[in-house]
């Protein structure tokens, strides 16, 4: 009983680390998956000055620029012309708005794209068909359905062809996603509603653009890509006006501001096995003090200092064994238990450095204990009552 | 000759006075005595059993065993020599609590890095010795006090040592048991084991063979027993 007090430090220490690190490790694999599964060679055009100075992503001018967005059809047109550079552009915007089906209502976020959404995001159809270019080019009121949208809205009905209300228009559905999944912890685009750009504008009186997604021709050439589309675009824009990102720019931000927030995390959670070091080095000094005469018998007995200092680091570092095995395997049954909120992934190197740690620390604040022991007096020991 | 203490004198600084716990004892001491120490309280008898056992370091004399000077042995050296010469019988036991009695008696020996199957059929073999073949996985707990001492007994014969030093060995039991421990004692020397006892009753003393008085810090009587007592069935 006594031995698993003095193991919570450690236990509850080495737990936290590993489950912090396992998250910050998780959640870095996941958004890396993430850009991966976008292809790498895949640019993207912000509205406004992303990278400001030291090449940071600052939120507030993008949200700003998010409002006053320059981007336009007009750029979109001149980069798919933009042949020997470009494969695909697909230009969107979002909206809020609500979508019923009968007394069916719900909030969604409607997102208007062109055609090539589809190929540049590989959005393929599940049931039916992406909308068309011409569908688009018309105006037409076709919608496509992310997976989930699609279920919360029609239940085990196929969508294909029936009618959704969004706002006060009805839209025809032509097809529904397959189920994506993720999305970087905002909405995931499973709940996402696609319209057409030309739809979208009229329906929403706007010419604004958010986001253009690049597809270049080559993944090889494209630092030569990125530069011929950032000319194009300063033809009619100034350079604050957008930004051309490419995934390893904004795959390296999030990592490096979650690899911070590990580390952070991880110090924070070292604090607690420091302090289940003390535990382990209060309750050995208790040990050794209850266990006196067992030490000057043993000495008497022919235990030299060495072995005396030996047994009682052993046992230190056995407690702080102990509790670091039981805490690795609450991490693991913590980090199953958050896996379905959170991405977490337990790490070898994470599992090992919480295990290096907590039996130093049974040796480190098991040494002075140890040394007292190894220090007392045989006579004086056997005498102790 | 076994052992032997050549005006051999400890002493104590409390404050500012100097105690002469011992103060220039000779004694010689050869293989198979049993050699029982008596003195009043502050004589310096168990003085004299610490240091000549190696617990404590004189501060002046010189001591051999197996004619080897051992007064100038450091530490290491005296734990070494503990283990494989001297075997200890205290009048606590003191034996380690929640440890089967087979494991107390094994402890010296893993000091003497004997191996684990050696270890156990040695310890087996002196507690049946003892008349407590039966009791090897009882823990002191569960053992009365004539039987703990009798295990402590077994423990200090494990290693097969020169020379058993028992301090007070029945001064923690009944008369019954005390019995018992005497003929033990008395069954171990006649197999030639070398045994100093320090007692204060004069009955246990009656089982010794040889008899030094203690007192401030001198022995003031050596004599050996012309009859030696044999303990009532």
């Amino acid at each position: 009983m006594r031995s698993f007090l003095t193991m919570l430090g450690v236990i509850i220490g080495v737990a936290s680390v590993v489950l912090l690190t396992s998250i910050g490790n998780g959640l870095s694999a996941f958004v890396t998956e993430q850009f991966n599964e976008l292809g790498a060679n895949t640019l993207i055009i912000f509205p406004g000055d992303v990278f400001g100075e030291g090449g940071r992503i600052s939120s507030e001018t993008t949200a700003t620029s998010l409002a006053n967005s320059k981007l336009t059809q007009r750029e979109v047109g001149r980069l798919e012309r933009l042949r020997e550079h470009v494969a695909e552009v697909a230009p969107f915007n979002l909206q809020s708005d609500t979508a019923s089906v009968g007394k069916n209502k719900k909030s969604v976020t409607i997102l208007g794209t062109t055609a090539n959404y589809e190929q540049a995001f590989n959005a393929t159809a599940e049931k039916g068909r992406f909308f068309l270019d011409s569908e688009n080019d018309d105006g037409k009121r076709v919608i496509v359905l992310g997976n989930e949208i699609a279920a919360e809205l029609f239940g085990a009905v196929d969508p294909v062809g029936k009618r959704v209300t969004v706002g006060d228009q009805s839209y025809r559905v032509t097809g529904v996603i397959e189920k994506k999944g993720g999305g970087f912890g905002g909405p995931s685009p499973d709940t996402y509603i696609y319209m057409p750009l030309k739809t979208f504008f009229r329906s929403y009186d706007t010419t604004a653009i958010i986001r253009i997604i690049v597809k270049t021709k080559t993944i090889e050439r494209l630092d030569e890509h990125m530069a011929a589309i950032d000319n194009e675009l300063q033809k009619s824009l100034d350079a604050d006006k957008f930004s051309v990102i490419d995934q390893s720019e904004i795959l390296g931000s999030i990592n490096q501001i979650l690899s911070v927030l590990t580390i952070a995390l991880g110090g924070i959670a070292s604090i607690s096995l420091v302090v289940g070091g003390i535990g382990i080095m209060n309750i050995m000094l208790v040990s050794v003090t209850e266990r006196t005469r067992e030490i000057g018998l043993r000495k008497a007995l022919g235990a030299t200092p060495n072995l005396i200092l030996l047994q009682f680091l052993i046992e230190a570092a056995i407690l702080s064994f102990f509790g670091g095995l039981i805490g690795i395997t609450i991490a693991f049954i913590g980090t199953l238990a958050i896996q379905s909120f959170i991405p977490a992934k337990v790490t070898l190197d994470a599992v090992m450095l919480a295990f290096g740690v907590s039996s130093l620390v049974g040796l480190i604040f098991g040494a002075a204990p140890a040394r007292r022991a190894a220090s007392l007096s045989p006579i004086e020991a056997l005498r102790y009552e | 000759m076994l052992l032997s203490l050549e005006a051999v004198s400890k002493h104590y600084k409390l404050g500012d006075t100097t105690i002469r716990a011992l103060d220039s004892i000779t004694i010689k001491v050869d293989r198979g005595e049993f050699i029982a120490i008596m003195g009043p309280s502050g004589s310096g008898k168990s003085t004299f059993l610490q240091v000549a056992s190696t617990l404590a370091v004189p501060t002046k004399g010189s001591i051999t065993l197996n004619d080897r000077e051992i007064s100038s042995y450091n530490e290491v050296e005296r734990a070494r020599l503990r283990n494989k010469y001297i075997g200890f019988v205290f009048q606590q036991f003191n034996l380690l609590p929640r440890t089967s009695a087979l494991a107390n008696v094994e402890l010296p020996l893993i000091y003497a890095k004997v191996s684990v199957s050696e270890r156990s059929k040695r310890a087996k073999a002196m507690l049946e010795l003892v008349g407590l073949g039966d009791r090897l996985s009882n823990a002191p707990a569960q053992l009365s006090g004539g039987q703990q001492q009798r295990v402590a007994i077994a423990r200090a014969l494990v290693n097969d040592p020169d020379l058993i030093f028992a301090d007070e060995p029945t001064g923690n039991l009944d008369t019954k048991s005390g019995d018992d421990i005497k003929k033990l004692l008395t069954k171990l020397n006649n197999q030639g084991r070398t045994i100093i006892m320090v007692t204060h009753e004069p009955d246990v003393a009656e089982i010794a063979k040889r008899l030094v008085l203690f007192r401030d810090g001198k022995i003031v009587s050596d004599r050996q027993q012309r009859k030696r007592k044999a303990v009532k069935k």
